[in-house]
């Protein structure tokens, strides 16, 4: 049996070589031994061999591309990475034109449990523009984080990578963000992502200060402002009511205006404040009722 | 066009029958897969036996939102409809349209619940899970449940639809123990919303027939979705309808806002790429379904009833004040207990209490022939 070994520094490299294998093997009918190593650091995979460390569980018997594949994920441990990390490595094949039953084998193979639209969604995800697909694996998503975000067009996502320059997005904010950027661009009906890029509820974000931190809990804080203005109208005037009843109560509501409800706070630091205290209670009767009118 | 399969148990059923009747060709197999995806469950229908226990309580019911109590009989799972904000893509495990064969069954137990409480009134609807009357032009179930609830005494079957399915029971003897009721929506949102359905003229169209062949009828006006132009549509709508049937036919109106819990909105998201009904200002409630925010559930209620009202010549539309033959009783599906007061004056206390005010209605609109219904068949319970 002849043996051939390859190192592999990029998987490029690979599937050039699984090419290479692939014919080799038809036309001398040998077969293949392969020598990868993967080495996951940051971002990006950098393979390279290393013939001592891994010398003993290189022997690989290659019959088909398929084993070849396998036979690389196997030696990159690519079955220990996170869930989404084995997506990645996997869209570096898939990317190549390689279709359904491949990715379903390959799925499968790297312990990805199936589930109604696995291989849809994970099609669509890997299919991401690279920049964005990078950044989904450098901020440590989830797979099931990765995979909501499937439902947003391309465009919307490789404007976000752009906005998230401005911010600082850790997945989940990038989530919630995404989330509520792509519900103010339907509610305004505004597809022109640079148009909507000048919104001032962005603009001032980014003009409100150098840290990143900052500008993105302004950033939350204004969207949350846009997308829900009943509420933020209807608060504003509570707020304005609540203020002006005596120092030692406050009038508390639920935000949400579900709840018609005031709920009342008072400070006593002696009994004898409790007269005083039911005196500016019923003094406050019109405010609570102007409140729970607006509830 | 529907692939269907019978349960090698119900090939004797009558509704199996009708199938060979019409010439439309079936499988006989047992299920044994399940489909997850319910958009392809809905090209898959299998006759399935009656398994354990059909008839139960709405789905939906909260205490924290004020709900009706209607029971539920499960005589269909899934829907060939399609519409954006169904519940059901959220909630089948198997998302097989099935439909029971043994539908006698169903009735046995229907009328061993009622014989138990014989003193209470029971709504009972055959819409939890799908639309009464969507596939009845294929395998026809409606006509026998209505035959058999004419004289079941305490108890009206709702027949809740999308459909215009209505010629097979038209002729039906129904002794005004069923009601057939519409789920009703805007033009807009019958066309870009509940795809695969009736369109609102032929769900009009068929009202009318049911109205003339005597039927009492149920109208839910449920969701009501805020889009472009919706209080002139749904003016709209109201008149359509109001001219389409007789209002001293009307057994109940009820109102009802979107609503989803969030896993739902993502599906609907999914789904439905190109529909916007998520995207509007919500609140997540205490029941955990996102709904509009409450001063647009007013806006809408207010202007809906207002021209409701002035439509029907009613003044007062509380449930709770006496009992008019000619004032239908009113309610919301699903709303807290300040929208109540806020449209009606007061409002029920319970969901028993609203459970009575139904049997107090139907008793002294329609059915005399019902068990006299007291507070303490109801409240008590
Ligand atoms: S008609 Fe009802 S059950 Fe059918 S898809 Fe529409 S909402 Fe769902």
């Amino acid at each position: 049996m002849e043996t051939k070994v390859c190192r592999i520094l990029d998987p490029d490299v690979l599937v050039d070589a699984i090419r290479l294998f692939k014919d080799s093997a038809k036309n001398y009918s040998f077969q293949s031994t392969v020598l990868v190593k993967g080495a996951f650091e940051g971002n990006s995979y950098s393979l390279n061999g290393n013939d001592h460390h891994l010398l003993p569980e290189l022997t690989i018997e290659l019959s088909s591309q398929e084993d070849l594949i396998k036979a690389y994920f196997t030696h990159n441990y690519v079955s220990q990475l996170a869930e989404l990390d084995r997506l990645y490595a996997i869209s570096l094949f898939v990317k190549k034109g390689y279709d359904y039953s491949l990715l379903n084998m390959l799925l499968d193979h790297v312990g990805i449990n199936y589930f109604e639209g696995l291989v849809e969604k994970s099609m669509k995800l890997i299919r991401l523009d690279s920049e964005v697909l990078k950044f989904i694996v450098s901020k440590q998503f989830s797979l099931k984080q990765a995979f909501s975000l499937c439902r947003y067009d391309s465009s919307f996502l490789e404007w976000m990578l752009n906005l998230s320059f401005y911010f600082h997005m850790s997945s989940s904010h990038f989530i919630e963000l995404s989330d509520a950027c792509y519900r103010l661009s339907k509610q305004s009906q505004c597809d022109d992502y640079n148009a909507f890029f000048q919104l001032e509820c962005i603009q001032d974000s980014i003009a409100s200060s150098t840290n990143h931190h900052f500008r993105t809990s302004c950033l939350r804080e204004k969207l949350l402002q846009s997308l829900n203005p009943v509420q933020t109208q209807v608060n504003k005037q509570l707020k304005s009511l609540a203020s002006q009843v005596s120092g030692s109560m406050t009038l508390n509501w639920d935000k949400s205006l579900e709840n018609k409800q005031i709920d009342v706070t008072m400070r006593l630091t002696d009994d004898s404040q409790c007269e005083a205290l039911s005196d500016s209670l019923k003094k406050s009767r019109g405010i609570i009722q102007s409140m729970l009118d607006l509830l | 066009m529907s692939k269907i399969k019978v349960d090698p148990s119900q090939e004797q059923q009558a509704i199996v029958e009708q199938l060979s009747a019409l010439g439309i060709p079936y499988q006989v197999e047992k299920q044994d897969d399940v489909i997850s995806n319910y958009r392809k469950g809905k090209k898959n229908i299998h006759v399935v036996p009656k398994k354990g226990e059909s008839m139960d309580t709405c789905a939906t019911i909260s205490d924290k939102y004020i709900c009706c109590n209607v029971k539920v009989l499960k005589s269909v799972s899934n829907c060939p409809y399609d519409c954006s904000y169904c519940f059901l893509q959220n909630y089948l495990n198997d998302g097989t349209t099935k439909v029971v064969g043994d539908i006698k069954s169903l009735m046995d137990e229907v009328k061993e619940k009622c014989a138990a409480e014989p003193d209470r009134f029971f709504r009972i609807g055959t819409w939890e899970l799908g639309d009464s009357l969507a596939l009845e032009d294929v395998l026809p179930q409606a006509r026998f449940l209505i035959e058999e609830f004419a004289s079941i005494p305490n108890a009206v079957l709702e027949l809740k639809t999308k459909s215009d399915c209505v010629d097979s029971i038209l002729d039906a003897a129904h002794n005004h123990r069923t009601v057939v009721s519409w789920s009703l929506n805007s033009e807009y949102i019958v066309d870009y919303q509940e795809h695969k359905t009736a369109s609102l003229p032929k769900r009009l169209a068929a009202l009318k027939k049911v109205t003339e062949a005597g039927y009492l009828v149920g109208l839910h006006f449920d969701p009501m979705i805020i889009h472009e132009g919706w209080k002139e549509q749904y003016k709209a709508l109201i008149e359509q309808v109001i001219a389409s049937t007789n209002p001293d036919q009307i057994a109940w109106i009820s109102l009802g806002s979107l609503r989803f819990n969030p896993e739902m909105k993502k599906k609907i998201e999914q789904n439905f790429p190109a529909s916007s009904i998520t995207h509007s200002e919500m609140v997540k409630g205490d029941d955990g379904k996102m709904r509009y925010v409450k001063p647009l559930r007013i806006e809408m209620y207010d202007v809906f009833l207002s021209h409701l009202k002035g439509c029907l010549g009613l003044d007062d539309i509380s449930p709770l004040s006496p009992i008019k033959k000619s004032t239908p009783l009113f309610y919301f599906c699903m709303e807290r207990w300040d929208i109540w007061q806020r449209f009606f004056g007061e409002s029920p206390t319970s969901i028993q209490h609203l459970d009575l005010l139904f049997a107090q209605n139907f008793y002294e609109r329609f059915g005399q022939n019902i068990p006299f219904p007291t507070i303490e068949n109801y409240l008590s319970k």
